[in-house]
């Protein structure tokens, strides 16, 4: 059995498996609470396996005292309130990348007058130097 | 007609950037084909992204990598990742010359802003030490930003996908992202590469290192001494 499976290395749970390979009827069981996205607990959760069979313990399942709950949210903060009580690893927050910034990035914006000649292109005056790499590497 | 908006009327990139990653496994490799605006206020355009065929190693991978150079008349400069593969260097060292080949290598910290040359086989080659979490950063601020026109296309949109996949973790050392299980950012990576190349200041010295490269040498002049007087 492996406790607090979420923290343990990949490598240590790669060498657990063996150990029932001569007792067929033995059963490997995980207990942990979630951690990242990326241990071995999480990916076997979050996994199709069927060989596995998932038990889930959180507060959404079992009763808790609400206001209990919310002095816990409010002093352990929302990621790991939601990481203790409720199963959700750290990583859930979002990307920053939204799909609104790739809109933006390749809305073309046709202008419904064609700008003038003052708005031509400009050329870009130099400015501070700066030293040449090539030179100033060994 | 131009839109500095739209990358595809754009005349030329100044410079053309091509981004190349290779994945940590090595079967994997990607090109993004972009560079700044002819004119200023100078926006990083992104016109192509692409997956190289899998399962190439070494010269077929730089082989590959060439197809797209040719494309745009072999005047790219290639910001390669050798994170994976400190060896590749050598193989894109020969492919492409000793002057328009950039080496990055992708760790937990840097921003990039210090060259080192390492030796190749026939000379040497600019490497630079970028964090993936100032790479990604620094790629979505020129987004927030406007500063980055991307050309939409089913490659790019699975390039930005990727990234949107990512997952955030707050450690002590900061924020780090996380590719989740049987995801790959590699398109996405390239992406916030070509971004930094387009933004780093040493970009006028590797374009210009380059094109000296490919200049003709001028002849020397004809040796005038007093001595041919008699």
């Amino acid at each position: 059995m492996a406790d607090e499976a979420a923290r343990l290395s990949p490598d240590l749970i790669a060498a657990l498996r063996p150990m029932r390979a001569r007792r067929p009827e033995a059963r490997f069981a995980m207990l942990s609470t979630a951690w990242s996205r990326t241990d071995p607990f999480w990916m076997l959760w979050d996994s199709d396996d069927p060989s596995w069979i998932r038990l889930k313990a959180t507060a959404d399942t079992v009763h808790y005292d609400p206001e209990f709950l919310e002095r816990e949210r409010r002093s352990l903060g929302e990621d790991a309130f939601k990481r203790e009580y409720f199963g959700v690893p750290l990583g859930a927050q979002a990307s920053p990348f939204t799909w609104e910034l790739y809109e933006r990035a390749t809305q073309v914006h046709m202008p419904l007058v064609p700008p003038g000649p003052a708005f031509a292109p400009a050329v870009q005056e130099r400015g501070v130097p700066i030293a040449n790499p090539f030179k100033s590497t060994g | 007609m131009f839109n500095r908006n739209d990358v595809n009327t754009w005349p030329c990139f100044r410079p053309l950037i091509i981004a190349h990653d290779v994945g940590h496994r090595r079967d994997r490799s990607t090109a993004v084909v972009g560079g700044l605006g002819p004119f200023e206020p100078r926006l990083t355009g992104i016109k192509e992204a692409e997956e190289l065929p899998q399962g190439l190693y070494g010269s077929a991978r730089a082989s590959a990598l060439a197809i797209v150079d040719r494309r745009y008349h072999s005047d790219a400069v290639i910001v390669a990742d050798l994170s994976n593969d400190a060896t590749y260097a050598e193989v894109l060292f020969d492919t492409f010359g000793p002057s328009r080949v950039i080496g990055i290598q992708i760790s937990r910290h840097g921003d990039g802003m210090t060259a080192e040359r390492r030796p190749v086989k026939h000379g040497s080659m600019l490497f630079y030490t970028v964090g993936r979490t100032y790479l990604l950063e620094l790629y979505h601020s020129e987004l927030q930003a406007s500063q980055i026109r991307i050309v939409d296309g089913p490659t790019t949109r699975r390039a930005y996908e990727q990234l949107m996949a990512l997952e955030t973790e707050i450690r002590d050392s900061g924020i780090v992202y996380t590719c989740p299980p049987g995801h790959h950012d590699d398109l996405g990576i390239s992406c916030a590469m070509l971004a930094w190349a387009a933004r780093h200041p040493h970009l006028p010295y590797w374009t210009n290192t380059a094109m000296s490269a490919r200049r003709p040498r001028r002849s020397l002049p004809p040796k005038i001494s007093p001595l041919g007087w008699t």
